[in-house]
């Protein structure tokens, strides 16, 4: 049997700038803005804009909704197999990708907004996306478009802008070669998974498996290797510290530690990937699923994470427990709400099982954010992101406001370098 | 410099033993005994501009007027610092001083320092609210333990940032800090299976919190008769989010008439960020169900509906929040309602 490999050949970018053909020479990605824009019109969305971003920028980005990074299949210059391009197969063979330069979504689409990138100052250690050249997306939705759609345009718009600028790569020589194989181990080691909770819960709240819904599906058993080629496509724009954002599911770092740690202290099985649903019948049909399928696989450990907080938190204690009452060694992965003073329980729902958690951090830690030189996006939206406080404008340009509004802080994935003690 | 005032029993504050334990609050001006000592200690750094003394007995019988004459004196004063004890072992000491520290951080929002040894039940109890120190379990210890809270104090009073309880000598209070870790959280996560499975020893990052159980009230006899009030923590706010109810970690909670809704209650905004909102934004009887209630008052199912519907955002909302949030609401309906229906989402 020929085991799934995936090459995933990687392009640097150091910088951006517009130009009048969009190319990649000496590391500078440049875009020709025109000719951009015309590959993504929409009748359903007006006033399509692309800005720049880079590290160091006196830059804010608000509000944003989704961070994607460029990728592309080399064989057949097509990706995100089920939205853009047909799924006819998935992590293997060889993938290019921009790697330094993402594509940002920005925009308001209902009432509440979040999400600030930073580009310099106190909020850019709070984003890994601070790091990134980004080119960055604004539209307005078309007259009488339902919100539904309004998302769904914003969504396919990032994606189709991520594949516009990956195509330019075919040409180039890669700066970098990873490869992806999970290789049959030598020894005994133990069995490890990784529990993947997507959130599927309405508008705004929803991620897209080959670009169907997740709401109603089961749990599942994937490659990791899926992930690395955009077979999870994010439409979750809530809170922007805990989301997993589509640059995030390409990226996951758990699934790389557990890649790393595979034939040496571990056997990396694969991913099974759950959809949390707000609907409690759901929730105990997948923690059933996720158990089933790990006792299928005769797991020896798994770590499960979260997306978002509040209600997900059930759906892990109830998979720790299934999986512990089975054997399964396991770890948690989450992130805590315990107030701006940390003096509060800082999750509601617990296991005694839970007895291994990793937390990213605390979404209702306060932050000064000093005013910037340039926004990009909606510059109203920032009274209106979630989680920020009332009157978060202060008289002097800057904004006092939550954690919880800074994008991927504490992203129960474990993408940051965050955590909590107990003082 | 900044000010401290100190907090003595009757005992330290040279009153007397046992006998004038029964000895009302006096407030002091300067120091005395404990007080004097701790001022010498601090001599470069703080000034002891009173020291507050209470018979233990005084204090355990009339908790809430002593604690409403202190709280009245200290807005007065505005010191920058409250110092109380140590208290030992001692059980009625331990909670006056622990109700010191409660004081300050609840009702003035200034640090306080104590110290305690650590089978005193004011330990558990109050360690949260600021800074408790170890303590020996009786007066021969006090040389030393004055010492150490000093030494706390000096930091406090240089607005120096407090270090872990390791480091700086208190008890654990069970505050949870943000800080950076050595390596990205999916490391640590994997990091903790392998030592889950080889079973080695691991530390888990987040403890299991654990909550006070509420009792539920007697079923209502008759609720036919029964003023029922609906409340949300969805976020059901009348067009425009009029108080600005925030969509995450809200700070406040609303009350609202159908009035306030244009006088039908229908169309509504959806100020909580964590549900897709486009159902109730909508009908807002989705989430708040005004309308059933109505129906079941008009055929007598029930007696009344409270005209008031309180609305907050439960969305990351920190418990000690809620609760409070709970506390008031309970206040401020109790004697006009039977019973409350809460819709969460």
């Amino acid at each position: 049997m020929l085991k799934k490999k995936l090459i995933l050949e990687k392009i640097r970018i150091k910088d951006i700038r517009f130009g009048n053909i969009t190319n990649i020479q000496d590391g500078i990605l440049t875009i020709c803005r025109e000719e951009m824009l015309g590959k993504l019109s929409s009748e359903k969305l007006t006033d399509v804009a692309v800005d720049l971003a880079r590290p160091g920028e006196s830059v804010r980005i608000v509000p944003v909704k989704d961070v994607i990074q460029p990728r592309i299949k080399k064989e057949k210059g097509t990706f995100f197999p089920g939205v853009l391009g047909p799924a006819d197969s998935c992590g293997e063979g060889v993938t290019r990708i921009l790697e330094g330069c993402n594509v940002v979504t920005a925009g308001s689409i209902i009432f509440y907004q979040e999400g600030i990138i930073d580009m310099d100052g106190p909020g850019a250690e709070y984003t890994i996306f601070s790091k990134y050249c980004n080119v960055v997306l604004s539209a307005k939705p078309a007259e009488g478009l339902s919100s539904t759609d309004h998302e769904k345009e914003m969504r396919l718009l990032g994606l189709k802008a991520a594949h516009y600028l990956a195509s330019c790569t075919m040409e180039k020589g890669a700066d970098d070669i990873e490869e992806y194989e999970l290789a049959e181990t030598k020894e005994k080691l133990p069995k490890v998974a990784y529990v993947y909770l997507l959130l599927a819960q309405g508008l705004l709240h929803d991620n897209y498996l080959y670009g169907m819904n997740m709401q109603k599906m089961h749990p599942m058993f994937m490659h990791p290797n899926e992930f690395m080629d955009g077979a999870v496509v994010s439409g979750n724009c809530v809170t922007a510290c805990d989301k997993t954002t589509t640059f995030d599911h390409m990226n996951n770092p758990v699934i790389r530690t557990l890649y790393e740690k595979h034939g040496k202290e571990l056997e990396f099985v694969g991913v099974i990937a759950s959809p949390v649903s707000p609907v409690l019948a759901d929730k105990e049909r997948c923690s059933m699923g996720v158990k089933n399928l790990a006792q299928l696989l005769k797991l020896d450990g798994a770590v499960v994470s979260e997306e978002g907080g509040g209600n997900p938190e059930s759906d892990l204690m109830m998979i720790c427990e299934g999986l512990e009452e089975s054997g399964i060694k396991t770890v948690l992965m989450a992130h805590e709400n315990c107030g701006k003073e940390g003096t509060a329980q800082g999750i509601t729902i617990v296991s005694e099982k839970a007895d291994a958690v990793v937390t990213a951090g605390n979404t209702n830690v306060i932050i000064t954010l000093p005013p910037v030189g340039k926004v990009i996006g909606v510059p109203e939206a920032i009274e209106m992101l979630s989680g920020a406080p009332e009157h978060s404008l202060q008289e002097d340009g800057s904004i006092r406001t939550a954690m919880s509004v800074m994008m991927g802080s504490i992203n129960n994935i474990g993408t940051g370098k965050l955590g909590m003690e107990e003082y | 410099m900044k000010r401290v005032v100190y907090y003595l029993n009757q005992f330290f504050g040279q009153i007397g033993g046992e006998d004038t334990a029964g000895y009302p609050l006096e407030i002091r001006k300067g120091t005395l005994g404990v007080s004097e000592a701790f001022q010498k200690a601090l001599a470069k750094e703080v000034t002891v501009t009173y020291t507050i003394i209470c018979g233990d007995n005084y204090f355990a019988e009339n908790t809430e007027a002593v604690l409403e004459a202190i709280e009245e004196f200290l807005k007065e004063e505005t010191p920058d610092i409250l110092v109380a004890g140590p208290a030992f072992n001692a059980g009625r000491y331990g909670m006056a001083c622990g109700n010191m520290l409660k004081l300050a951080q609840q009702k003035l929002g200034i640090p306080a320092v104590t110290a305690m040894y650590q089978e005193n039940p004011g330990v558990e109890m109050y360690k949260l609210y600021g800074y408790v120190i170890p303590s020996a379990p009786n007066a021969a210890g006090m040389r030393k333990d004055l010492k150490k809270t000093a030494a706390l104090v000096k930091k406090l009073a240089r607005e120096e940032e407090i270090g872990p309880p390791e480091e700086e000598g208190y008890y654990k209070r069970g505050i949870r800090k943000m800080v950076r870790k050595e390596e990205i959280g999916a490391v640590r996560a994997v990091n903790m299976l392998l030592n889950k499975l080889n079973g080695r020893p691991f530390d888990t990052e987040l403890p299991m919190p654990k909550f006070s159980k509420v009792v539920p009230s007697e079923p209502i006899a008759d609720l036919s008769k029964a003023t029922i009030a609906v409340m949300t923590s969805g976020g059901i706010v009348p067009p425009g989010n009029p108080d600005r109810l925030e969509a995450l970690s809200c700070t406040k909670y609303a009350s609202y008439t159908k009035e306030d809704f244009g006088g039908e209650f229908r169309v509504v905004d959806v100020a909580h960020g964590g549900y897709d909102p486009t159902f109730a934004q909508e009908n807002g009887n989705r989430v708040l169900p005004v309308d059933v209630l109505e129906e079941l008052e008009a055929e007598h199912v029930i007696g009344k509906l409270y005209p008031y519907y309180y609305v907050t955002v439960g969305n990351g909302m920190a418990v000690d929040r809620a609760s409070n949030f709970g506390e008031q609401i309970a206040r401020e309906v109790k004697g006009k309602v039977d019973g409350i229906l809460l819709t969460s989402t």
